[in-house]
Order: structure tokens, then C-alpha cells, then sequence
């Protein structure tokens, strides 16, 4: 057709191949692609980044959402079972007990068929099968037996060790399989069946014998053969309150095999002798000791008066699962108090039945509240992370629609439905997003193992319907006018329509409700609350909202004022930035707004704990370590310890609680703890603790000894000198020089009244010859070891009664209490999932940007723009938008403080019985903002590494799609 | 001086593809309101003569498109007139922004004209419903643009690319083989058999848009858009798709209109349509006439268009050459019109 003009009719075909020619170049492959192209394998194939993104964000998204179920359940698991295991097992184990004797009718005869270890055997089966799961019984720790009743059965001997000048008392004990526990250290195991008789087995040939009483071969501990003084062979005789005398044979000495063996803890008297207190009029203590008898001389026990069975099953401490609870708590009252208990009081063939008991249902309790204070607050980490994981979600389907906007309008300009876009799409995104959420929830399942996985499984599921369902969606609904295709909008001058103002007016209240609810309930009351767990969000959703509106202004302007000024690159960086499409720039602040607005919050949280702990700790200790006893200190102790490494003082206090002042004005003042301190030891003490900080000119003048006093007690004291105040130390009048809010020296939070030692010490010496007592309490600064501390404080002679606590000890058990430890972790990494997400939020954000950018770049690059400045324009680009997300969110995170901080107690997440607020430190709460914007720049000079390495030419003809 | 035209036809609407206004009154020019008996002569001259555009396969009346963007209203289209008969091989040209664009979105089933009537193969364009323009611009129409890189999907190849079209009107897997049958031949028609299996990158720019030629046909549309289709071509490939669109009209009979900027595209159609804008201005036909030597050649007539109201432009040289303004006498010859600067 470059001929000339031809005449108007038409003329055959044009140029080009002939048919014959047409036969050429199949493609490389050899194979001929199908005419009707198979759609989901060739856009898979056509754009594997696409697809790869999306699958590694299906991937997180679905591993995040399966992940969580089961990392609650774990945390709920192991809090219990380390909580179960960190008691004795006397305190998680089902006791049955049944006491026989006079009291119950029964004869001796009677009693001792119903205790024959055959007997007891039985029982122990029937009771075996009546704990049922969810509650499991540890079947090593499975202990029973029958004993005479304690505190009765005085041994009579002359010589033995007394206390209070009464003898030694014992009880006779048959335990089930305790040959297996001991190891004989002298003698053989008691065998020998009882003989009637007097003293010296000078009785008959066994049998029960007559009013002469019986002789019984019994085994004793290591202990008590020590404080006993006897060795096998030995005679020891014992009298019943009725009934005939016993003479006991010691037949051997034992040890524990292992004494940590729950078997043991049942009968620590079998172990070791335990020093009992009569009743309070006298309060004499003396001696009681546990015996082991043989099965043979079970049968006479019952002839010493009342005997106890006694069967206990302590819970396997990782037998129970945290959500098993529940119903763990109903079974446990069916056992103690309900049809299966009655069942167990009739049907077990023991004369005047059984009764369980149980302290495990107080330890569960204690569980259960520690669990439900810890929820709220997870409840707000889980909702931020579900909401930022949604907000992703919403703007990788935003960016992929975008990105597949021309192509689908070109479909729907040829005719395409709706519909069947939108399964074409769904079917591409199904293809992606199905095996990534499979595989994410496989990953969950196999790094997370528990028992459930439904949940996990029904939240991967929703992660990729979800997924399947909003980037179809997302994508087609923009198409859905009579045009063809979305308009296109500007950040910098898209107007919000109306019905957007309708919605951000609605979330904008929704927020403001949920503050106020939040504030007035407090975030930890009342369980979890969908409202109150979604606040931080609802206010990062807010502030989005009215950051979208505010953000196009600043642009503007630097726009405007980039564009006066001579430089190409700001006018082009800001420019390109205003002009970016709107719906590729809303969506990834919004995501990041929201991201930055939970971690930031969540890091304020983080560090409030862990404050909250330190406080908690230093509280405990009122200094780095103290050493405190009921009696006065070795006098050289301070000065031993103070010797210690890393002690930097050692302040000796006397401390004398539970004192009363009469007032001039009437009425006393009641119950508070006088505190004599040096002046000078005490205020540098109080100066590098933090707590109780004075100015030491508050404690000197003459007249009534100056005094130092909490408030509330300063105001019942009044102004003046009173007195007199009648202590350990002396009596003295008191007048209070100033008020305190702690001091280091009382823990329990009560009134106080802190004196100097000086005008103590100068008034007890006139008054009396004697010494002043020596102090009782010794605070220590300094990073002191605390292993040589406890060492040292052990050896000193006359500190048995002392008590070493270390403030680094304290604060690492508050850190590893059981379920405080799980619920910081889990937030922890809550928090860390939201960090991980915005991070996913701007690469990907920037990855829809890049190609459009490379183009440009490329373009510049054939103008001769150098690297450097590239660079400045990327960043000029990309930046704005990232630092407004930034300072808003961190802005937002930080306004969460102030706005929920008096509602937010994160005691049961610190674990600290002191309310605990949110704790705002510069360094946390500007990292995640910081970090994002250093990811960003780094990524933009990646990116512009990368885009001037490349070819320009191929640079070019990529940027026209 | 005369706005007659010397040689063309007296009335308009007698060559193939002219504009047909509605008869002409020869008062309706002159002042003054008409009388009851005129109206009624009207009325009836109306129920007898065939309704507008009847025959035609795209008839436009009196089409109007208002844009509003930042609150500007921006007449786009400003009451045009415009009659394609079947089989026609038309250009619409004119200056940037005078609404060509706009018509053939108009007219693909892209947009939707704000006020007047417009219809294509029988479609009403401004009261289909949705169902109705998924099947027109399946089935009706096919269209090619100026961007070469937006007329195929650059994932599928060029085989691909033209079968699209016709799974998007469903079917049966069943018709596969006839596909696959009609991709080879469209492709074969327009010269680009030997693309079938590369993708669109692989294709040069005039191959890419015979390759889009070839997908705007695949449902057999009626009617062929182009919009600047060669605009991004060198002078050769432009040649050569300008004659695939001569095959395509030729030998499907497909009526095509074609948007173009270049003059030797539109020197080659026997119809030129001007548009000024927003409105039809002037028509350029040619035929060939042969001498008394039998000597062939290509005459070309320039015509003003007329609406049904019997309203003219003037070309603007007119104007221009005689300073008319705001009025201009007329004078009724026997077989002309006289217009008369007014002085
Ligand atoms: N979507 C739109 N919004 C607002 N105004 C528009 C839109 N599309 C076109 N216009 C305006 O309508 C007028 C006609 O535009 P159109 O694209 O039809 O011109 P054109 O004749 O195709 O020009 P060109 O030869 O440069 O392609 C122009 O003034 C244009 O600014
Ligand atoms: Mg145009």
C-alpha cells in the first residue's frame, strides 16, 4: 500500500507472508501452545512474580492465622503443665481417706479385715477406674496405705531426744510398696509377723495376742535412727492412749531411694523426724516420728486405736490440657462431692466409706484467673494482628487488581461478563492461594504441635476464601459500570465521596465509643470484649482514615513549592508521588497506619511489662538484695557481705512492725513499721534505689526525733511532737519532719515511720547500759552474685533464720512464671507478626510501584541523569507517603497511651500484683516507624542499584505495559 | 458568492454512505415561526418518509457527550450526525480533541452518550441494558486502538489473543476445532499466519496490529473500529494495516470506520468524515471517473454536511476569506444557495 493513492475500491490483501510462509517458527518448545489458552496455567506462568507474591503472603497470612490457635492452646498447655509441675504432688493429687476405728463402731477384728493390704488394693483399682480423663493419674506417683492415727502413740523409753520436756510420739505406717523405695543402709526390711507378748518378744507364738500387747518388727529412717539413737535390733516400747503397749523391733534402717519421689511426699515423717506443736494453751513442741511395718503387721495396727487408710493419686502434671479444664474442675467436684463420690462413700466395701478430697481444684482456680487476666490483653494483641493481616490482605488484592486493570478492562470492552472475569480471576488466585494456605497451615501444624487443629484449619481456610474471594472481587467491581473501567484518580486530588464521608464519620465514632467504653471499663474487666480488644485498632483505623484525608494537603504544597524552585528531581519526585494512583497509595497506608499503630502500642505494653516486673522486683527487695531475719543479725555479717564482689553498700537496718502511737489529740494511731536507719547510709540507699528519695536535713534538730512517715500516716500524726513511741529500741517522742511514699526497707505496702539511728542510738544510751539490738535487716546494693551471696549468708554463724532475697532472682522468676511467661511471649509475637506484616506491607507496596518507576527511570537515565540523583528521586517518590504512615502511626500508637493507659492494667500479663500501666520509652516506641522508613530507603536503593544495571533498552519497551 | 457545490449531488444523502439529513424545508432557513398548516406537513412528510437512518448500520442523531471532571463540563460530542450504510470503508478525521475518541467509544459500547440517539447493527446504544452490551460488544463490534501494546494481552500469543473473543462468548469445548479453524484463517487473512504462536512482545508494531485486527473480528462483528490504528506505526507497517483493514472490508464485507491523523490513510476511503468540534463539518467522497479517453481517475468532492434541520457549516477558510460574522445574507437560486457577508 506505499503505492499511490489507489482508486476507493477495495483491493485484495495486503503485503505480507503468503500462506506457505505462515508455517514457520513454532516456539522454542517444538510443541504448538493450544489456540484456546489454558487460563490459569498461562497467567501463572506469565507472571510467576505476581503469583509468588501472592502465594508467600497467602502463605504468612494462613500460617499467621493457623499458627494462632495453636500457639494459645500451647501457651495455655505448658503455663499448666509447668504451673501443675512446679507444685508438689501433694498439691495436685485426689485423696481418698477412710478412718477406722471405735469412733466408726468397728472392732479391731473389723478394721483390720477392711485395711489387709488386699483390701486396700482393691480399693485403690475401684478408685483408679473412677478418675476418669480428662483428669489422668500419674501411675508412678500412685501411693497408699494405713497408719495408726497420729500424735498418739507415745514412745516411752527413757532417754529419748524430748524438746519441750514431752516424749517422742510415733506412728506406725504401711505404705504400699515401700521396699521398692528405700535402700536398706542397715538390717533387712521389717517381716517378721507380730508376736503377742510383752517385752523382748517374750511373748507367744505370734497371733493377736491378749492384754500383754504385741511385738513389731518395724523399719526406720536414717534420720530418725539418728535422733532415736537406734540401729537394728533395737527395742523401742510404745503405749497407746487405749489399748495394749507395742514394743517395737527395729529391723532395719532405710534411706529414699529418692527423696525428691512423690511416693515420699505423702509421708515426709517416714523420711525425717518433724517437730509437732501440742495444742496452743502449751504450745510444747515435741518430737514425731513415721515407722514402716510389714505387710504381716498390718492386722494389729488397728489394736493401737484408730487407724487411717489413706490412697493418694497425684494428676500427672502433663496429663491435663488447658482447655480440659473445665471439665477437669467438674469431675473433680463428681469425685469430692457429687454421684461419683457417693458412689465411692457405698460401693467400695470400706466400713463407713471413703471420702475424697482435693486441693487440686484451688490450683486450677488459681489457673483459670491467671489465664482470664492475661486474656483482655492478648485478646487486643490478637485483634491488632488480625486486623493489620486483614488490612495486607485488602491491599495486596487492591495492588494486584491494579496491576490488572488494563487487562481486564480491555476483556470487558470485548465483551467479557462479569461473572466470568470474576471466575477466571478466582480460579488464578484459587490456583496460588489454595496450596500456599495448605502449606502454611501444614507448617503451623508441624512447628506448633498440640492436640486441635479445627480451628487452625477452619482459619487457614478463611484466610484463603478470603483471599480467593477479595481479589476477584476487588478487581472487578471497579468494572462494573457501562464504561470501560475504573477512572483513574490521583492521591494528591481525588475527592472523598460522600459515601466515604458516611463511613469514616461512622468508624470515627466507633472509635470514639470504644475509648470511652474502654475508660470506663477498663481493658482487663470484664473478659474479653470484641469492642475493647479492637480499640487500638479502631483508633489506628481512625487516625488512617483522617490521615488519607489530611495527607493530600502537605503533598500539595511540596508539590507546589518543588515546583517553583530550579531542581528537576524534587519537582519530579513529589510530583510523581501526588500523581500515583490513589488506590495504590490508600491501601498501603492504611496497612502500614495500622501496623505502626499496634506495634507501636504493642511495644508500649512490651515495655510496660517488663518495667512493671523490674518495679515488682525492686519493690520486693527495696534494694539489689536483702537480708532480713526475724532476730537480730551476727553482728559481722554487714561486714562480710559488704565485702562480697560487686556490693557497693550494705545498709543495716532496724526494722520492729506492728507498732502503736497514742496521739495527744486521742485515738492512736495503729499497726505501722518503725524503720531506725543512718541518716547518711540510708538516703544514699534510698538516692540509688529510687524509692523513698529525701533530703537528709529532714532528719536532724533537736526536741522530738525527727521522723520520716508514709502519708496516710504523717496525716493521722498531725504537726506536732508525740509520744511517747515505745520500741525495741527505746521510747522516745517522734515528731514528723516529712512525708514518704515507700521505703526500701518495709515491702508490704503499710504505714511506716523512718528515724534516725543517731538520736536513737544517743537516747538508748542514756537511758540503758545494754547495747542497742543489733539490726535485722541488711540491704544491699550493687550486682552483687547471688549464689555467693546465699553462700556466704548460709555459712555466717547465728543467720540460720535469716532470709536471702536478690532482686535478679526475683525479677527472673516474676520473667519465668509460668503462665506471665507464655502470655509476654505470645504478645511478643503477635507484635512481631505485625512487624513482619508492615514489612511485607511496603515491599510489596513498592514492588507495584517499581516497574512504573523503572521505566521513568530508564527514560532519565537516556537524559543523562546521574545515579545519585535517581536515587533522590526514588526516594522522593516512595518516601512521602512512608514517612506520613510513620509519623502517624507511631503518633497514634503513642496517643494510645494517654488515651487507654489509665484503662490498661497489665498486671496479669506481668504477673506482678501491683497494677502495672503501659510504659512509654523513646527507643521502642520509635523503632518500628524508624525501621520501616530505613527498609524503605534501603529497598529504594536496591531498587535503583538494580534499575541502572539493566539494559535501558529492555528497560524501555517492559515500562510500556 | 456560492456554497454550492459544482459537481455533487443537489441533495444530500444520495451517495453511498452521505448524510442523510431529513428532507429539507426550504423555509426553515428564513425567519419567522411556522404556520399550523407547515406543521402539519411536516407531521405527515414524517410518517411518510423512512424513519432516520434506516438502512444505514450506524446511525448517530443529533449525539451529544458531556464530560465532567473537577466540576468543568466539557462538550465533547455537541449534537452529531452521522450515517454509515453497510460495507462502507469510512475515515473520521479532525483536530485533536474534537471528539473522534469520544464517538468511537461511543460507538463501541464503552461509553454512553449523554443525550441524542445512536445505534449500530440494530443496537440501541443508549437504551441497551447490561445483558444486551455484553452481547453487542461481543457480537457487534470489534474495535482496534491506538496503543499497540493495549489491543492484545500480552500473556496469551497471537493465536491465543483471537480466540479469546470467542471462549468469552461461551461455548461449547466441543467447537474447539472450528476455533482453531477461524484463528488460522483471520490470521491468514491479515498476513500474520506466521505469528499464530508467538506472544505480542515477539510481533512487530504493524503485525501486532494486524494480530488486533484479526481479534476484533473473531465474533464476526458488523462493524470494525480503529482508532488511530496506525498512529504508532512507520509510514510502511501503516500501509500495511490500512490494507489488511481494505482486506477485512473487502472480503468480510465487515463495515470498518477508521480514526486517523494521516492524510494518505484518508485519501485512500471513498468517504471522509470530518468532525469540528464535536459535530460532523464536512465530507470528502471520491469515485472514479473515467475521461473521454477511458482514462481512469480518482475525483474528490468536498461536501458540507447538513443536519436535519437543515443547518450548514461553513469551512473555516470560507469564513475566513470573507470576514463573515455573527450573520450572512442567503438568496435561493433555482439550483444554489447564495450566502452574502452581511455589510
Ligand atoms: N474522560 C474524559 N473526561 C473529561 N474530558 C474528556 C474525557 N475524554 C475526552 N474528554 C474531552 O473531550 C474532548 C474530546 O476528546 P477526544 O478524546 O474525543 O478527542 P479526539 O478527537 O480523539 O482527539 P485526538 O485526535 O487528540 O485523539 C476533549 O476536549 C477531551 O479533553
Ligand atoms: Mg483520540
Amino acid at each position: 500500500m506505499t503505492d499511490a493513492p489507489g482508486p476507493a475500491d477495495t483491493r485484495p490483501a495486503g503485503p505480507g507472508p503468503a500462506p506457505g510462509d505462515a508455517a514457520a517458527l513454532p516456539p522454542a518448545g517444538g510443541r504448538r501452545p493450544p489456540v484456546c489458552a489454558p487460563w490459569v496455567r498461562t497467567r501463572l506462568r506469565s507472571a510467576p512474580a505476581a503469583a509468588g507474591a501472592l502465594a508467600l503472603l497467602v502463605l504468612a497470612l494462613s500460617f499467621l492465622a493457623a499458627a494462632a490457635p495453636r500457639a494459645l492452646d500451647r501457651y495455655a498447655d505448658t503455663a499448666l503443665h509447668r504451673d501443675l509441675a512446679s507444685r508438689s504432688p501433694v498439691v495436685r493429687s485426689i485423696d481418698a481417706e477412710a478412718v477406722l476405728g471405735p469412733a466408726q463402731d468397728l472392732s479391731p477384728e473389723a478394721v483390720a479385715a477392711a485395711v489387709s493390704p488386699a483390701r486396700l488394693a482393691a480399693v485403690e483399682r475401684r478408685l483408679r477406674d473412677t478418675v476418669r480423663p480428662p483428669l489422668r493419674i500419674d501411675p508412678a506417683a500412685v501411693s497408699y496405705g494405713v497408719s495408726t492415727s497420729s500424735g498418739h502413740l507415745a514412745l516411752t523409753d527413757p532417754g529419748l531426744p524430748e524438746v519441750d520436756g514431752l516424749q517422742p510420739t510415733a506412728t506406725l505406717a504401711w505404705r504400699q510398696g515401700a521396699d521398692a523405695h528405700v535402700r536398706m543402709a542397715a538390717g533387712r526390711p521389717p517381716r517378721a509377723a507380730p508376736a503377742a507378748g510383752g517385752a523382748g518378744g517374750a511373748g507367744g507364738d505370734g497371733g493377736d495376742g491378749g492384754q500383754g500387747g504385741f511385738t513389731v518388727e518395724v523399719m526406720v529412717s536414717r534420720a530418725t535412727a539418728d535422733l532415736l539413737r537406734v540401729r537394728p535390733g533395737s527395742l523401742l516400747h510404745l503405749r497407746p492412749d487405749t489399748g495394749p503397749p507395742f514394743v517395737l523391733r527395729v529391723s532395719g534402717v532405710y534411706t529414699a531411694l529418692s527423696a525428691a519421689d512423690p511416693y515420699w511426699g505423702f509421708g515426709q515423717t517416714l523420711l525425717r523426724p518433724a517437730l509437732a506443736s501440742a495444742p496452743p494453751p502449751g504450745s510444747a513442741q515435741y518430737w514425731h516420728v513415721g515407722m514402716l511395718v510389714g505387710d504381716a503387721s498390718v492386722r494389729v495396727l488397728p489394736r493401737a486405736g484408730t487407724v487411717d487408710a489413706a490412697w493418694h493419686h497425684p494428676v500427672a502434671a502433663d496429663g491435663l490440657a488447658a482447655r480440659e479444664v473445665a471439665a477437669a474442675e467438674d469431675r473433680l467436684d463428681d469425685l469430692v462431692s457429687g454421684t461419683a463420690a457417693s458412689r465411692l462413700r457405698s460401693g467400695t466395701g470400706v466400713p463407713g466409706g471413703l471420702s475424697v478430697t482435693s486441693p487440686l481444684p484451688a490450683a486450677l482456680a488459681a489457673f483459670d484467673r491467671g489465664r482470664a487476666a492475661a486474656a483482655p490483653l492478648l485478646a487486643v494483641a490478637g485483634a491488632g494482628l488480625a486486623g493489620v493481616a486483614g488490612a495486607v490482605l485488602l491491599m495486596a488484592g487492591g495492588l494486584a487488581a491494579d496491576r490488572r486493570t488494563g487487562e481486564l478492562a480491555l476483556l470487558r470492552a470485548r465483551g467479557a461478563g462479569l461473572p466470568a472475569l470474576a471466575g477466571r480471576l478466582a480460579a488464578e488466585t484459587a490456583a496460588v492461594a489454595l496450596p500456599a494456605a495448605a502449606a502454611g497451615l501444614s507448617a503451623a501444624l508441624l512447628l506448633l504441635p498440640t492436640a486441635r487443629w479445627g480451628a487452625s484449619a477452619a482459619a487457614a481456610a478463611a484466610v484463603a476464601g478470603l483471599v480467593v474471594l477479595v481479589v476477584p472481587l476487588r478487581a472487578v467491581l471497579p468494572h462494573r459500570g457501562r464504561g470501560t473501567g475504573p477512572a483513574r484518580a490521583d492521591v494528591a486530588r481525588t475527592r472523598p465521596s460522600r459515601r466515604r464521608t458516611v463511613l469514616d464519620l461512622a468508624v470515627l465514632a466507633a472509635a470514639a465509643g470504644a475509648v470511652a467504653a474502654v475508660r470506663q471499663r477498663g481493658i482487663a474487666a470484664g473478659g474479653v470484649d470484641p469492642l475493647v480488644s479492637g480499640t487500638p485498632l479502631l483508633l489506628g483505623l481512625a487516625g488512617a482514615l483522617v490521615l488519607l484525608r489530611v495527607y493530600p494537603w502537605p503533598l500539595r504544597l511540596l508539590a507546589r513549592v518543588a515546583a517553583g524552585r530550579r531542581g528537576a528531581v524534587p519537582f519530579l519526585g513529589l510530583a510523581r508521588a501526588a500523581r500515583s494512583p490513589a488506590s495504590g497509595t490508600l491501601l498501603p497506608l492504611l496497612a502500614l497506619l495500622l501496623a505502626l499503630t499496634v506495634a507501636v502500642f504493642g511495644g508500649t505494653v512490651l515495655y510496660g511489662i517488663s518495667d512493671g516486673r523490674t518495679r515488682a522486683a525492686l519493690a520486693q527487695v527495696g534494694a539489689d538484695a536483702r537480708i532480713e531475719s526475724g532476730t537480730e543479725l551476727p553482728p559481722g555479717l554487714p561486714r562480710t557481705v559488704a565485702e562480697l564482689p560487686g556490693v557497693r553498700s550494705a545498709v543495716p537496718l532496724r526494722v520492729q512492725g506492728g507498732l502503736g502511737l497514742l496521739l495527744h489529740q486521742g485515738g492512736m494511731a495503729n499497726g505501722f513499721t518503725l524503720v531506725v536507719a543512718d541518716t547518711a547510709a540510708y538516703a544514699r540507699l534510698s538516692a540509688a534505689t529510687g524509692i523513698g528519695r529525701f533530703g537528709t536535713g529532714l532528719l536532724r534538730g533537736g526536741g522530738a526525733v525527727p521522723a520520716l512517715a508514709s502519708p496516710a500516716l504523717a496525716a493521722r500524726i498531725g504537726g506536732g511532737a508525740q509520744g511517747p513511741l515505745v520500741t525495741t529500741y527505746g521510747s522516745f517522742d517522734v515528731r514528723v519532719a516529712g512525708t514518704l511514699a515507700q521505703t526500701p526497707a518495709a515491702r508490704d505496702g503499710g504505714d511506716f515511720l523512718v528515724v534516725p539511728l543517731e538520736q536513737v542510738r544517743a537516747r538508748w544510751a542514756r537511758a540503758s547500759s545494754a547495747p542497742l539490738p543489733a539490726p535485722d535487716l541488711l540491704l544491699l546494693t550493687g550486682p552483687v552474685d547471688p549464689s555467693a551471696l546465699h553462700r556466704t549468708v548460709e555459712r555466717a554463724r547465728g543467720a540460720e533464720a535469716a532470709t536471702v532475697s536478690v532482686r535478679t532472682e526475683v525479677l527472673s522468676a516474676l520473667d519465668r512464671a509460668p503462665l506471665p511467661q507464655g502470655a509476654t511471649a505470645l504478645y511478643a509475637a503477635a507484635v512481631a507478626s505485625v512487624a513482619v506484616l508492615s514489612v511485607l506491607a511496603v515491599l510489596l507496596s513498592l514492588a507495584r510501584s517499581a516497574p512504573g518507576r523503572a521505566a521513568l527511570l530508564a527514560r532519565l537515565r537516556t537524559m543523562g541523569m546521574t545515579g545519585g540523583r535517581r536515587y533522590r528521586l526514588v526516594l522522593l517518590e516512595v518516601l512521602p507517603p512512608l514517612v506520613a504512615a510513620a509519623v502517624a502511626g507511631t503518633l497514634l500508637g503513642l496517643a494510645a497511651v494517654p488515651v487507654l493507659g489509665a484503662a490498661v492494667d497489665l498486671a496479669g500479663l506481668a504477673g506482678t500484683d501491683v497494677p502495672t500501666g503501659l510504659g512509654v520509652r523513646l527507643g521502642p516506641l520509635l523503632a518500628p516507624g524508624a525501621g520501616l522508613l530505613a527498609l524503605a530507603v534501603g529497598a529504594a536503593a536496591a531498587e535503583t542499584a538494580v534499575t541502572g544495571r539493566r539494559r535501558i533498552a529492555a528497560e524501555l519497551r517492559a515500562g510500556e505495559q | 458568492m456560492s456554497a454550492e457545490p459544482e459537481d455533487g449531488p443537489r441533495q444530500p444523502g444520495h451517495g453511498p454512505g452521505a448524510v442523510r439529513a431529513g428532507a429539507p424545508d426550504p423555509e426553515a432557513g428564513r425567519a419567522g415561526a411556522p404556520t399550523l398548516a407547515e406543521l402539519r406537513r411536516r407531521i405527515a412528510e414524517e410518517r411518510d418518509h423512512p424513519e432516520y437512518g434506516r438502512g444505514a448500520v450506524i446511525a448517530c442523531d443529533r449525539l451529544v457527550r458531556i464530560f465532567t471532571a473537577d466540576g468543568v463540563e466539557v462538550q465533547a460530542l455537541q449534537g452529531l450526525d452521522l450515517l454509515v450504510e453497510p460495507g462502507e470503508l469510512m475515515a473520521l478525521v479532525g483536530a485533536s480533541g474534537s471528539g473522534k475518541s469520544t464517538l468511537l467509544q461511543i460507538l463501541a459500547g464503552l461509553d454512553v452518550p449523554t443525550a441524542g440517539s445512536a445505534s449500530v447493527a440494530g443496537h440501541d446504544l443508549l437504551s441497551m441494558g447490561a445483558a444486551e452490551r455484553l452481547r453487542y460488544r461481543r457480537e457487534a463490534v470489534g474495535f482496534v486502538w491506538q496503543q499497540t501494546s493495549r489491543n492484545l494481552l500480552p500473556f496469551l500469543t497471537a493465536g491465543q489473543n483471537v480466540a479469546l473473543p470467542m471462549q468469552l462468548g461461551g461455548g461449547g469445548r466441543g467447537r474447539r476445532r472450528a476455533r482453531e479453524a477461524r484463528v488460522a484463517e483471520l490470521l491468514d487473512l491479515l498476513g500474520v499466519g506466521h505469528c499464530r504462536d508467538r506472544g505480542p512482545e515477539q510481533l512487530s508494531g504493524g503485525e501486532q496490529q494486524r494480530t488486533a485486527i484479526a481479534v476484533a473480528l473473531a465474533n464476526r462483528p458488523a462493524v470494525l473500529l480503529a482508532d488511530e490504528p496506525t498512529g504508532e506505526l512507520d509510514s510502511e507497517s501503516a500501509a500495511d494495516v490500512f490494507g489488511a483493514f481494505r482486506t477485512v472490508n473487502a472480503e468480510l464485507g465487515t463495515t470498518v470506520v477508521v480514526v486517523t491523523h494521516d492524510p494518505m490513510v484518508a485519501g485512500e476511503v471513498r468517504r471522509t468524515v470530518a468532525i469540528r468540534d464535536g459535530r460532523t463539518s464536512s465530507e470528502v467522497l471520491r469515485r472514479i471517473a473515467r475521461d473521454a479517453d477511458g482514462r481512469e481517475s480518482v475525483v474528490e468532492r468536498e461536501y458540507a454536511t447538513m443536519d436535519r434541520s437543515g443547518r450548514v457549516q461553513l469551512p473555516r477558510e470560507f469564513v475566513e476569506a470573507l470576514g463573515l460574522e455573527h450573520r450572512v445574507g442567503l438568496e435561493l437560486e433555482p439550483d444554489h444557495i447564495q450566502v452574502w457577508p452581511d455589510s
